[in-house]
């Protein structure tokens, strides 16, 4: 009698918990900031439906204050590299997605920044003046002609709780989905998720209280 | 080991013919060697220690021109290989024949080439004491001795200015002028580490970059991937002699404890594999950026993780200096493989001067593992040593960084950056074999860590040029 076959593995639910950040952050400083030490950290992006690791590799990690959410996300990266029309063929970029009240919030992140900012709301879809604050550490050269093989690059992004109309809390849950799409040499895109579905965001980040004092 | 016993046809010499000899200008200044015997005394009166510099005791035995003064040279007669100083036609007098001559380098030199039977040489086992321990009658300058100082630079063997004491009349000798015998053991820090070692076969396994994404993240050390790999190493069969890395085992700060805690979980996953692992810098054991340079002659100096990288892999292979070169060669003398091991990122002129004279030495295979690829060029030692490789045979460069695998034909380059470290590309985990065959062609493989599916097969001749699959 043939054994079944094992049942084939599902991927993770992509839920985090995100600590507070007690002190201000410095996206300047990047991961020498030990605030960044402490983040809630996903797990690798993967392809979706899939469990393995999507290739290349992105990971990120989250932190919240009362000003706004703050995401750190990691691509390794062979070759960096971003296209003047921002179109998704061939540049590389993270798409964050965000449901804040009745509208999904979109930001799509190159290796300079912020390209794009949209609103959606049934159906339709407008810019967001969202006054997000970022910064990219970068090893590597972007858009280099010559070849040089790259290593990652990193984007450090605030997004303001009050250009998503959320008033944040302790316990509070907030849809999250984050996906990237990278070009590698010699081979076409490939992009990886965390918390994507065709139901939109589905990443469950859940707000940490801050450090409670020790009880005496 | 063996020291050289000298027996001198020369029983004197006259100080005067020293003079007459050397072209000593000033005979009879004040002596600066004082209570020697009076040759000596004469020839220390003409300049000092400069001119005993100068002076080519009959007989010195020699392996090189250096050996030697300056414009003299190493000559080999029937009798040995022993210094021949430097002459003009017909003044040589007691030292021998002034005639053109070869030294044991090829450089053709006037010189006073002594009679073959006026030296001769002979060997004598002094290793254990089974056989008698040989007397070298040259005493350094920190041992205790017969010749006598006075004044207030005095060594304990009598003379100064680093002298030794030469037993046999007591005089001082420069070192120059005194056999190997009577020289200190070389440092252990040298210029120029090598290893050799023989071998029936050449199978050898690559592995690259392993590191978790985001510093001192150690929680996230890639260390399931990296003991996979090196049990699927091996396991492979025939079984793989030794293997080299590529560089990149810990993603830290500099001074932070992580470094040297996730290079530990890299050696603990190392274990897996029973072969010697010869292991390159990346630039992550120096700062991390590709930029970096470390070393004592470096900008980023010598980082605690640097220190723990040549600590924990690099003197524990017992070398020093993270540049070296290892040989594998066969045990019938059909071929001899070299793998030149290079550190971009501790980067230096001494290391620039040692990879041209390594790449120089011959040999049927030379592979040279750097961290980063040709392509790599902000790395410090990227661009000077592939200057230097692009001048010599090469069979293959392996390099890394890169988190992904690839073959470059047209440029002799393997990148193997996939042993755990974040994926740049569309490549999966894995590590490449590498097998001589029996027509010396080299063949690598590359394979999955997972399924051991097989990425690529290629096939390089000696001169890096592709060979065939069969």
């Amino acid at each position: 009698m043939p054994l079944a076959a094992p049942p084939k593995p599902q991927p993770l639910a992509a839920a985090l918990t995100v600590p507070f950040a007690a002190t201000a952050i410095d996206l300047q400083r990047h991961d020498e900031d030990s605030a960044w030490q402490k983040a809630g950290l996903t797990e690798p992006f993967t392809e979706p439906g899939a469990t393995e690791p999507a290739r290349p590799y992105s990971i990120a990690r989250a932190m919240w204050s009362e000003k706004g959410l703050y995401l750190s996300l990691y691509a390794a990266d062979e070759d960096i590299a971003t296209a003047s029309d921002a179109t998704r063929t061939t540049a590389d970029f993270f798409l964050v997605q965000i449901a804040g009240g009745d509208a999904v919030y979109e930001l799509d992140v190159g290796p300079k920044g912020v390209r794009r900012a949209e609103r959606s709301t049934g159906g339709s879809r407008r810019p967001w003046p969202v006054q997000a604050v970022w910064s990219v550490a970068v090893d590597g050269r972007i858009d280099d002609a010559t070849g040089e093989d790259d290593e990652e690059w990193v984007v450090f992004l605030m997004v303001p709780w009050a250009d998503l109309g959320v008033t944040p809390s302790a316990g509070q849950q907030v849809r999250v989905a984050l996906s990237r799409c990278d070009t590698p040499k010699s081979h076409g895109q490939r992009c990886g998720q965390w918390g994507q579905s065709a139901l939109g965001p589905q990443g469950v980040l859940t707000l940490a209280p801050a450090a409670t004092p020790t009880i005496r | 080991m063996a020291f050289p016993v000298f027996k001198s046809a020369f029983a004197a010499l006259g100080a005067c013919a020293l003079c007459l000899a050397f072209g000593l200008a000033a005979c009879g200044t004040t002596p600066k060697q004082p209570k020697l015997e009076p040759v000596d005394t004469i020839v220390a009166a003409t300049a000092g220690p400069d001119a005993l510099d100068r002076a080519t005791p009959p007989c010195l035995p020699c392996v090189v021109d250096n050996d030697c003064v300056e414009g003299g040279g190493c000559v080999t007669l029937a009798s040995g290989s022993f210094c021949a100083a430097p002459c003009s036609s017909g003044s040589c007098v007691d030292l021998g024949i002034c005639a053109t001559t070869s030294t044991v380098e090829g450089v053709v030199l006037q010189l006073c080439v002594p009679a073959a039977e006026a030296c001769t040489e002979t060997t004598e086992d002094a290793g254990n004491g089974d056989t008698g321990a040989v007397d070298c009658p040259w005493d350094p300058p920190t041992a205790t001795s017969c010749c006598v100082c006075t004044g207030a630079s005095c060594q304990p063997n009598g003379c100064y200015g680093g002298y030794f004491c030469e037993r046999a009349g007591c005089k001082c000798r420069a070192a120059n002028q005194v056999p190997a015998c009577a020289l200190p053991e070389p440092p252990t820090d040298t210029h120029g580490e090598s290893q050799t070692l023989a071998v029936a076969t050449l199978d050898f396994a690559i592995v690259g970059d392993t590191r978790p994404p985001i510093p001192n993240l150690t929680a996230k050390y890639p260390k399931p991937i990296i003991a996979k790999i090196w049990k699927e190493v091996a396991a492979e069969l025939p079984p793989v002699q030794f293997a080299v890395t590529t560089g990149d085992y810990v993603f830290a700060t500099p001074n932070s404890e992580q470094g040297p805690i996730q290079m530990d979980m890299y050696l603990a996953a190392q274990t897996g594999f029973p072969g010697t692992v010869w292991h390159a810098l990346g630039n992550h054991e120096c700062t991390s950026s590709t930029e970096s340079n470390c070393g004592p002659n470096g900008k980023d100096g010598i980082t605690p993780l640097y220190q723990a990288f040549l600590d924990k892999m690099v003197k524990s292979n017992g070398f020093i200096r993270p540049w070296h070169t290892v040989w594998y060669n066969a045990l019938d003398g059909a071929w001899s493989a070299k793998f030149v091991i290079i550190a971009a990122n501790a980067w230096d002129a001494e290391q620039e001067i040692w990879l041209a004279a390594e790449l120089a030495k011959p040999s049927t295979y030379t592979f040279v593992i750097r961290h980063e690829s040709s392509m790599a060029k902000t790395a410090p030692g990227v661009k000077p040593s592939q200057n230097i490789i692009n001048q010599h045979p090469l069979t293959l460069l392996i390099v890394g960084h890169a988190h992904t695998y690839e073959y470059f034909p047209a440029k002799r380059e393997v990148i193997v950056g996939n042993g755990g470290a974040p994926l740049t590309g569309w490549v999966n985990y894995g590590y490449v074999i590498a097998r001589r065959r029996a027509d010396g062609a080299m063949q690598f493989t590359a394979y999955d860590y997972m399924s051991h599916a097989v990425f690529q097969t290629f096939a390089v001749h000696p001169d890096g040029t592709p060979a065939a699959i069969p």
